[in-house]
Order: structure tokens, then sequence, then C-alpha cells
């Protein structure tokens, strides 16, 4: 996954049970990556594990082990949609 | 195209006060009843470069400020003074801002700015000072559209201790980012060296718009007890803030506390400062200490400037109200030694060549993503200062 200034490339993104998802930051920004889309419940602790990325950085979620769905979004950018995703692990 | 048409509006302010300088050589003795008007104003223009683990960062750019007097006496007993201070940093730095690791406050695109110092409003300041003397007192009110409000010590950018050095402290939004408050009221009482003010100001930050005015209701209060006497400024003060920051709905507090030491003349000076500062947020407090220094002989200068602060970075954003997800503080701490070497002054200003490098110690819950990063600054400074012109 891609983040830039426009926002995260693909927003949707289907993986398999065991895989990891590497989000790339080629933003000028700082951005963070949170699990859920509510911060006072987050939710799918493996996309929190991507974490806060500075410009340049990339770093994995950690591995999806069940089958479901992951929303993230971007705690810098909480209310814009184009920084709010989804995981689908089958 | 617009930051070019920022430069050539630079290259305008250079030249203004030269205008002004030529004008006050022929001046004759004013009364002091005359309105005098006096011009000052400073600008950087360089190549910064942020060294980073992951992406370097570069920009040519300018840092620049423009400030006008116009002040008269009415009697022995009484004062007029409007101030009015430009920059033109709205077209001379990207809308994001200068690039400065750790550097946080205030917005862009809705974001909060990590890494970036915003550039500062078109519109600075722009009010009026009336002071009167009443026995050994002096009772002073202060009215601005845009103005500092009675917190923090002076605004980095004025202060002689941090005169050369373009960079912003990274403890500006603990200290003085005050300075730039959309609506101040402030009554002040000085006595015996001894000055005490309290106002009311609008307290939330200038937003993304950085050409228009964003007075609104004055919701916030600060008071400042300060002491001068000959070289020294001594400072205690705080502020309850409404609200300060564009991307949380929470209101704040601030206390600092500050001392500095001017002494010297145009040749030959030494200036420094130490501050405190806190802020008292709802996600807990973050404090701030900072010592700098500049040290002039001749034609040179050696600037300094160490900070120790509590950045709140890891988990910066938009928090609605509800959200209280614990925050993460990451405590940094930065180094820069500068130098600047005036090469052509005037009387209508003086022009210098500098350079500083920032170095930086990184908490570990950052080293990740930031490594062992460093800044560095090649700069033309310019000053000009004209006074006392006498308004016919």
């Amino acid at each position: 996954m891609t983040i830039t200034g426009a926002g995260m490339t693909p927003l949707e993104i289907t993986i398999s049970i065991g895989q990891r998802v590497t989000f790339v930051n080629n933003d000028t920004r700082a951005h963070d990556l949170v699990g859920g889309v509510d911060p006072n419940n987050p939710d799918c602790p493996e996309i929190t594990q991507a974490g806060f990325l500075t410009p340049g950085q990339s770093r994995d979620t950690g591995v999806f082990i069940t089958p479901r769905r992951c929303e993230y979004h971007d705690h810098t950018m909480l209310s814009v949609p184009a920084f709010q995703g989804r995981i689908i692990i089958r | 195209m617009r930051r070019v048409a920022g430069l050539v509006l630079l290259l305008q302010v250079v030249l203004a006060p030269a205008a002004v300088a030529q004008d006050a050589a022929h001046q004759h003795d004013t009364a002091s009843s005359a309105w005098q008007w006096s011009l000052e104003g400073n600008a950087f223009f360089g190549y910064n470069y942020q060294y980073r683990k992951f992406t370097d960062f570069d920009e040519w750019e300018s840092q620049n400020w423009l400030m006008t007097t116009l002040s008269r006496s009415f009697g022995s007993a009484s004062q007029l003074r409007i101030d009015a201070m430009f920059s033109f940093e709205p077209f001379t730095l990207r809308d994001i801002g200068s690039p400065q690791v750790f550097q946080t406050g205030e917005t862009y695109q809705g974001a909060p700015l990590i890494d970036y110092q915003h550039p500062h409003d078109l519109i600075m300041n722009l009010g009026a000072e009336y002071s009167r003397s009443l026995g050994a007192a002096t009772i002073v009110v202060e009215g601005y559209l845009v103005g500092p409000a009675p917190i923090g010590p002076p605004v980095f950018m004025h202060r002689p201790s941090a005169a050369e050095n373009p960079q912003a402290p990274l403890s500006h939004h603990n200290l003085d980012a005050t300075h730039i408050t959309p609506g101040v009221i402030t009554v002040g009482v000085e006595r015996a060296g001894f000055t005490f003010e309290a106002g009311a100001f609008h307290g939330r930050e200038p937003d993304e718009d950085r050409l228009d005015l964003d007075t609104a209701a004055l919701d916030s209060y600060g008071a400042r007890l300060s002491w001068a006497d000959g070289a020294w400024y001594l400072q205690i003060s705080a502020a309850d803030l409404e609200t300060p920051e564009t991307n949380s709905p929470y209101d704040a507090s601030r206390i600092t506390a500050s001392v500095s030491y001017f002494k010297g003349d145009s040749n030959r000076s030494i200036a420094w400062m130490a501050a405190f500062g806190q802020n008292r947020e709802v996600f807990g407090n973050l404090e701030a200490y900072l010592v700098e220094g500049t040290l002039r002989f001749s034609k040179n200068a050696l600037y300094l400037r160490a900070e120790s602060v509590e950045k709140d970075i890891l988990d910066a954003g938009f928090h609605p109200i509800g959200i209280n997800h614990a925050h993460r503080p990451s405590l940094v701490s930065a180094l820069t030694v500068g130098y600047v070497r005036d090469v052509i002054s005037k009387a209508w200003g003086t022009f210098g060549l500098g350079a500083d490098v920032t170095g930086y110690i990184v908490p570990d819950n950052l080293k990740e993503s930031y490594g062992s990063p460093a800044s560095f600054h090649f700069f033309v400074r310019y000053r000009g200062r004209a006074g006392a012109v006498h308004i016919h």
C-alpha cells in the first residue's frame, strides 16, 4: 500500500491468511496507520504495527492469521476518506 | 510563480528601509508632540538541508518580517504607539512551511504539521498601545487586531539572543507562539522596573489561510509579571487557552518563565536567554527547556541554541471530544551552532553570510523513524532599520 499526498493506493486490498501488508510512505509528510475506524476502539492490531511512518519509510503490518475484514485509518488525517481503507483477509 | 512573486516582494521589503534611511538623513529636529515613524526589517534567504533517515529534504526559502511603528507623545505623560508587522513567508515558504525535523504546531490541509515550521501570517501585528504616567507608575493599554498575548518571553524573531538564527525554536509552541494572536486587549502597570500585564485574547492559533485576519471572540486569558533592570529581563507568565489547536477540541493552559540578558552595542555584544515552558493539555503536560545565545564581535556573530522539548509526534492528529487514548510523548533534544559574518554594512542595512548546523538527541520511540537526523542552513541575512522619521 502506497501513501501519497492524495491518499492511500489502493484503499482496499485482499490477502490470504498468513500474509502481511507493506505500507510505503511516498508523501512529504508523516502518516500514522491505526487499525479500526474509531481511535477510541482500535481494531486489528496487526495494522497498528505499521504505525507511524516518516517520508520514505515503509513498514509491514503484523501477520494476519484469521479471515476477516480489517478497517484502518490514518490518525493524522482522521476525517479524510482518501486515508481510510480496509484489508480483507481470506 | 507565487514564490517568485514573493521573492520580488521581499526585495521591495529589503529596499524599503533603505529608502526610509535616505529620508531620515534629511530629517530635522523633531518636537516630542510630532509623529515619529520607524521601520525595521529582517530577511533570511538561503538553502535549508535536512538530513533524514529515509528521505532528505532541501529547500530554497526565505524567513522574513517587516515592522513599522508610528508614535506620538501627548505632553510629558502620555504616548500613543501604532504597530504593524508583516511577514512575506506566505509567498517565500511553501504552503506546508519550512522543513525542520521534529518541529510541530499548526496544521496543513487539516492535518497537524510534523517536521515543518509553519509560515507566519502576512499580518503578524496590527494594533496600538497607549501609555500614561501616573506618579511613579505607568499605565499601559494595548489593543491589537493581531498581536502578542501577555504570555511568554519575547518572540524569537525579536530576541537579541536569536536574531541571527533563521530557524524557529522547537519550543516555539511551548513559549512564544502567541506572538500572532488574532485579537488581544491587554492592560498593564509598570513601576520600579516591574510590569504586570493581564489580557484577554482569542486563543486559537492562526488558520491555514495566511493572508486573512482570524479575529474572533476574546475567549482566552493570560497574565505576565516581568522585571527589567539594565541588561536583565525576567518574566513569569501563564495563560488559559481556549481550543488553541485547530485539530483538537480541547482547551489547554501554558506557563512560562524566562531570564534574558543583553549587553553591548552594534559592534560588540552578548545576549542569552534561558526559558521554560509547559503546555498542559488533555493528553498530558508537554515541557520545553531552552538556552540560546549570540556573541557578536565586530562583523562576526556566533550563535547557539540548545533545547529539550517534549513533542506529541506519534499520536498527533484530530481528536474529537471523547477520544481519550493515551499519547506517547517524545523527548527531543537539539543543539544548533551557527556563524554569521557581515559583508556589506551601509546606513540602510547590513548583509551577512551565515551557516549553521543542528544535531539531535532522538528518543527511543522515534529512532526507527528518524535515525540520526541533522539540519544545515546556508543563508544571506539582511537587516535594515530606519527610525525617527518626522511626519509633517
